[in-house]
């Protein structure tokens, strides 16, 4: 039995299709949007209209920037432009940012190598980054890919490519993270953290 | 020293619901044909295995009406706290120890160690390759930690290699980065299985000192399709890679690495699959069952070893069943599903159940 009208059914049914959210917590966020005044709900639209309009991915790094410009990080010249660190997806990004550790400039692949799933080097961002190294002179590139073998593989790939330029390319380090309890540590973290130790 | 205290069947095959108390030592299983003596053990295998102990798919094992199954035990670990594990298996599978989830497959196998005597094992002889692959498999993932983690990568990194082949046009880089992974830990694999084949051959030659009188020499051979000797494995596993890469991309598979070795198993000199009679075939597969319980015993702080033994004594002349018994009544906890209760077996303690239509029951 349907208890809703018809639209606001469909607008639950759209929610619950996001990644993480079952149908009752979709029922949940619709009834809350539409309880929101109608300023809030008309600002709200517009966002979500504007997502595929004004935003696009960098066309150097492929991150999100707005109309057809560079992203922010790309166009910030005090940014290290010989240094890029490459990641898998958008989200990825951000993280490192927050680190504040970094100060080159990124690339993101949207994806990573999948024979299994059908995705080989041209269904990646891959062609151009090696244009990108070559272009800019870039002396270095960090592979910021998973630790699953799909991401090693991934890293591989473009280090034999860029090395085949000439281009230096580093892997991130793997291993216990900071903060985490030693016992709690699973064995292939453990393997991975002893087999790349250093001296103090 | 530990044991399965408790064990709670849910859908599970013939059992929609069954509750009941184990104890420790051995156990027997008594019923009709068809009533749910193996099922019983399934149950117990699975919960060890996180797979059939008959290679049945794990989508057969629910009850066929229902869309789901579960399986909890109480593991009673003696000296320490008890230990309460959980498998469901429905749209999705969760397993847990404890109330905590596990995520990997890894992380539970191995917590309760089990060797399963079944009918088929015969197979492990007259079968194919796969048979014997698998009885490796099987004996190493719950005898060395972390074999079974470089075996399922090494089994993706091979599907990931095959599927680039099948591909076939301008794939030589991407074929050189998959063959890095494959031989990292296709040798993880390969070097676990050299190493077991010593102490394997040498449990088996106890085993058939103490169960045969006649003459009756077992060779074991580990066929390795990738180097011939173990110190330059790394070197010629890439040599082999690279000789045979164009072969490889013809027929769109990949022809050597451990997923095409075998295990060579020899009788006084000939091949036992070849020239062995359906006796000496079955006796072989019971001895290198019961060398797997032999290498498992010594393991350190063995959480729980179970024996799952289906219908398997029937095939054994007094002498060897008495020995075999011997060896056997070794593990922490020994289950035997049979339909009369085994000769041999009354110079042990045992419990007797009955099992009668998917519903157990302690005799009187």
């Amino acid at each position: 039995m349907k208890l809703y009208p018809d639209q606001f059914q469909q607008a639950i049914e759209t929610i619950a299709s996001l990644p993480g959210i079952g149908k009752k917590g979709a029922e949940k966020l619709a009834l809350a949007i539409y309880s929101w005044p109608e300023s809030k709900l008309k600002h709200f639209a517009s966002l979500i209209d504007s997502m595929q309009h004004d935003l696009h991915n960098c066309e150097q790094c492929g991150f999100f920037s707005q109309k057809d410009l560079l992203c922010p990080i790309c166009s910030d010249s005090k940014r290290n432009n010989e240094l890029i660190c490459v990641v898998e997806q958008v989200s990825q990004l951000p993280v490192i940012e927050k680190s504040g550790s970094f100060k080159g400039l990124y690339h993101v692949l949207h994806g990573k190598l999948s024979p299994m799933r059908g995705i080989g080097p041209e269904d990646i961002n891959i062609d151009s980054l090696v244009q990108r190294c070559k272009d800019n002179h870039v002396h270095e590139v960090i592979l910021a890919t998973a630790t699953d073998i799909e991401g090693q593989a991934t890293a591989s790939f473009i280090a034999k490519l860029l090395n085949e330029q000439g281009i230096n390319t580093t892997r991130i380090a793997q291993g216990i993270p900071i903060g985490a309890d030693l016992n709690y540590a699973d064995a292939a973290s453990i393997a991975m953290a002893i087999n790349s130790r250093r001296e103090l | 020293m530990g044991f399965i205290s408790r064990i709670q069947l849910k859908n599970f095959r013939n059992y929609p619901e069954l509750e009941l108390d184990l104890e420790p030592g051995i156990s027997v299983f008594r019923g009709r044909n068809g009533q749910g003596k193996t099922a019983f053990l399934e149950g117990l295998g699975f919960l060890s295995l996180l797979r059939s102990i008959r290679s049945s798919h794990t989508r057969h094992l629910k009850n066929w009406q229902s869309d789901h199954f579960g399986i909890r035990a109480c593991l009673d670990r003696v000296t320490r706290p008890e230990l309460d594990l959980n498998v469901y298996y429905g749209e999705k599978r969760q397993l847990s120890l404890d109330g905590n989830r596990v995520a990997t497959t890894s992380d539970f196998i191995g917590v309760i160690k089990s060797v399963a005597f079944m009918p088929e094992d015969i197979e492990i002889v007259k079968g194919s390759a796969s048979w014997r692959r698998q009885y490796l498999d099987i004996l190493l993932s719950q005898l060395s930690p972390g074999y079974l983690q470089s075996l399922k990568h090494y089994q993706k990194a091979l599907k990931s290699r095959n599927q680039i082949l099948k591909r076939g046009v301008n794939v030589d880089l991407e074929l050189d980065v998959w063959d890095d992974i494959l031989i990292q830990h296709g040798c993880e694999v390969l070097q676990a299985r050299i190493d077991l084949l010593p102490r394997l051959s040498q449990a088996v030659s106890q085993l058939v000192s103490k169960m045969l009188k006649e003459d009756f020499v077992l060779d074991l051979r580990y066929n390795n399709s990738v180097a011939k000797n173990a110190e330059s494995l790394v070197s010629s596993y890439r040599e082999k890679l690279y000789e045979n890469r164009e072969r490889d991309k013809l027929y769109k598979v990949t022809h050597q690495g451990p997923h095409r070795d075998d295990l060579q198993i020899n009788l006084n000199g000939r091949s036992l699959s070849h020239f062995g009679s359906e006796g000496q075939c079955r006796l072989s597969s019971l001895i290198l069952k019961a060398a797997a319980v032999e290498l498992l015993l010594p393991v350190e702080k063995p959480d729980c070893l179970i024996l799952l033994i289906d219908d398997v004594l029937g095939e054994l002349d007094e002498f060897s069943r008495r020995a075999f018994l011997k060896c056997v009544s070794r593990g922490d906890q020994v289950f035997i599903a049979c339909t009369e209760i085994p000769v041999g077996l009354e110079a042990y303690d045992y419990k007797v159940y009955e099992v009668d239509e998917g519903r157990v029951s302690t005799a009187v």
